[in-house]
């Protein structure tokens, strides 16, 4: 999603509480009023809304599912045309209930439910973010009229820079006035933590599901079907040497085959297997240049499973290397060796293939 | 003309000399500021403070009578009456004096002494070598009350500091003809003369080195500049910083600069807001720089972060502004 030029017009916030006992939703604790933040406070929230949703982030752009009365794009939309403060902080205290009731597990935290309007995208689209941060403990410094220092203990910290202890969604208005039908034109991203470790989906389901009302989108297998071939085609564009280039298809295949993510994330591939900043630079160039997205997107192997089963190496003469892609790069080394002159006098380039194994059969 | 008829008019005229000098140097100092963009800039380009001298009577009176060479017109000959010098760094900063002293519209300039056409001249001769003008009034001109007479001269010399330093050890004692020079002292003044004549061409290399050096930086601060009063309106600040800032990133600058700020502004308005905004209280947005650092931000992520000479934390605005996720590239 695209979030340049954030603009933050009113915040309001509310306490979420944890289920009691009985497993039955504690009303939350509301807040009266939207909130005044100086200038260098706004920054920084914006800065957290960035760092969490924007380009090159891990977040996820998502489908809306759930647009009814009541539904978290509903109650975006009646924040977005609040006509005052007043009118801002009575929706928000709505979407404070869902989240509340969303929480069906004891399981699920508590935390700060904070309700953001404003602007976002040039031209400016109005937005709503919705970030629930849980709070978390530290110490503040403290100068005694003495000039001494001082030491005290918080408890009720919420949105530090450790993005691990907060949610956030976000949903951008169509930029159609009068606005059509919901949620068409809609847009909605989510970043959660809990949505990239495969094995901990259910964990983040309250959250993009029952309060959001998302759901992922229907084209995962394209995107990653998309993130192969494009990745597979600069990589084989790439002025490299034979032996780079051989580790980069090993780490291809790694990378969507046998690392536990449940996400693709191109900054993330960029950083793992490309060393110099201008390399990372240059292929996060080239994916969104063909409109691969910055952003998260989910990981479906359905449509290169095949893609994925083998490593082909083709040299002159119908010569052909195969092997299983997993155990490419731990089996096989490709070596570019010197080899004789050719009729101009030129040295030729060779391959040296080194196998971790005796020759089994030979036909 | 008799002495004292002389001597009567002389000091009935030298206020008007000294007018016409301090007129000149005022005029001259004016066009160099024009030139140069500040006075600031003038008091550094002058590397000797400029004082009209106007001759003293004993000496004017000796030159015009009891010298070899006699003049017709003894009074009106002479023009170096009231004198003006200038002394600059390089040969080229003679030219660009002269070329101001030609173009000024209130005096007629002659020139007097070429040291470049002499070189060409005599090429076997290392002497003083200094360039010498005489501007004439063109008008009766006022100068503070004091009207100075159409074609009032002064002698204007233009020479660089090492000839400057030649002239005033060898000028006093070869060139005035009060103790006569032997031929070894001609000799070494010729030899000093030809080693400040050759410094002089270093000095000139050494500039000319440093500018094709610089070219490419000094491009780019043109561009960056020039686009940052065209978009945000106002004159960048020319602190020292810009140009540290503009030479750490300069390996991610590349040549079609100005068009991709175009481009930028075109697709992210929004970012001109911001740098009027912070530029009250942040002197990074008063500086051109600022829009190289949100074309880098926006195209060159990573690099901009391996490159950037300064804390880090002074770029996450121009992240947010962009709405890219800082932290998913600062690793």
């Amino acid at each position: 999603m695209v979030l340049n030029n954030l603009r933050i017009t009113r915040i309001a916030a509310h306490e979420i509480l944890r289920r009691n006992d009985d497993r039955m939703v504690v009303e939350p604790r509301y807040g009266d009023e939207v909130i005044a933040l100086s200038d260098d406070a706004l920054d920084e929230l914006a800065d957290r809304i960035v760092s969490a949703l924007g380009r090159a982030s891990r977040s996820m752009d998502m489908d809306i599912i759930q647009s009814g009365t009541g539904s978290a794009v509903d109650l975006s939309r009646q924040i977005i045309s609040a006509p005052d403060d007043r009118a801002h902080v009575e929706v928000s205290r709505g979407v404070a209930d869902k989240l509340a009731d969303s929480q069906a597990s004891r399981a699920i935290p508590g935390g700060v439910l904070v309700v953001i309007s404003g602007e976002v995208g040039y031209p400016a689209r109005k937005m709503v973010a919705l970030i629930k941060a849980e709070v978390q403990s530290g110490f503040v410094k403290k100068f005694r009229d003495d000039g001494s220092l001082a030491v005290e203990f918080l408890t009720d910290l919420f949105l530090t820079p450790e993005s691990k202890l907060y949610k956030m969604g976000i949903f951008v208005a169509p930029p159609a006035d009068p606005m059509p039908a919901l949620p068409k034109g809609w847009e909605a991203s989510v970043y959660d933590v809990a949505m990239t470790a495969g094995n901990r989906l259910t964990a983040a389901q309250y959250f993009y599901e029952r309060f959001l009302g998302l759901g992922f989108p229907r084209n995962a297998a394209m995107y990653t079907k998309q993130f192969h071939d494009l990745t597979k085609t600069y990589i084989g564009g790439l002025p490299i040497s034979e032996e780079k280039r051989s580790d980069l298809h090993n780490a291809l295949v790694t990378y969507l085959k046998v690392e536990v993510n449940n996400v693709i994330h191109v900054g993330e591939f960029a950083d793992l297997y490309f060393d110099e900043p201008a390399a990372k630079d240059a292929f996060q160039d080239y994916m969104a240049a063909n409109d691969f997205p910055l952003q998260q997107v989910q990981k479906d192997l359905g449509d290169i499973r095949a893609n994925l089963r083998f490593r082909r190496v083709v040299f002159p003469c119908d010569i052909k290397l195969t092997a299983p892609a997993e155990s490419f790069g731990d089996m096989v080394t490709l070596e570019t060796i010197d080899g004789d002159l050719d009729p101009n006098g030129q040295i030729q380039e060779w391959t040296r293939i080194t196998v971790k194994g005796r020759i089994q059969a030979q036909t | 003309m008799s002495e004292t008829q002389f001597i009567r008019r002389w000091n009935h005229e030298k206020p008007q000399y000294e007018a016409w000098g301090s007129f000149v140097v005022a005029r001259m100092k004016a066009s160099l500021g024009g030139r140069l963009g500040s006075e600031s800039a003038v008091e550094y380009f002058l590397k000797i403070p400029v004082k009209p001298r106007v001759k003293d009577t004993a000496s004017l009176v000796d030159k015009a009578f009891a010298r070899d060479k006699p003049y017709a017109n003894p009074y009106t000959d002479i023009t170096d009456k009231v004198g003006v010098r200038f002394v600059v760094l390089l040969n080229e900063d003679v030219r660009l004096m002269e070329e101001l002293l030609c173009t000024n519209d209130a005096w007629v300039a002659r020139k007097d002494k070429d040291y470049e056409e002499e070189r060409e001249s005599k090429p076997w001769t290392f002497t003083y070598q200094s360039l010498h003008y005489i501007v004439f009034a063109k008008q009766d001109t006022d100068v503070d009350g004091t009207i100075v007479r159409a074609d009032t001269p002064c002698e204007v010399q233009i020479r660089t500091l090492l000839q400057h330093a030649h002239s005033e050890l060898s000028h006093p004692n070869i060139y005035k003809p009060r103790v006569s020079a032997t031929p070894e002292m001609v000799r070494v003044a010729a030899r000093s003369m030809a080693l400040v004549e050759t410094a002089d061409d270093y000095f000139d290399q050494v500039v000319k080195k440093t500018r094709e050096n610089d070219r490419p930086l000094e491009e780019a601060k043109r561009t960056l500049d020039a686009s940052y009063r065209k978009h945000v309106g106002q004159e960048a600040e020319g602190a020292k910083s810009n140009t540290f800032i503009i030479d750490a990133l300069l390996s991610l600058v590349d040549d079609n600069l100005e068009q991709r700020l175009d481009t930028l502004i075109a697709s992210d308005g929004y970012i001109i807001d911001r740098i009027r905004q912070r530029s009250n209280d942040k002197s990074l947005y008063r500086k051109s720089s600022i829009l190289l650092l949100y074309l880098l931000a926006k195209t060159r992520p990573a690099e901009l972060l391996e490159k950037w000479p300064l804390h880090q934390g002074e770029l996450r605005p121009l992240f947010v502004d962009l709405g890219v996720a800082l932290s998913a590239i600062g690793r």
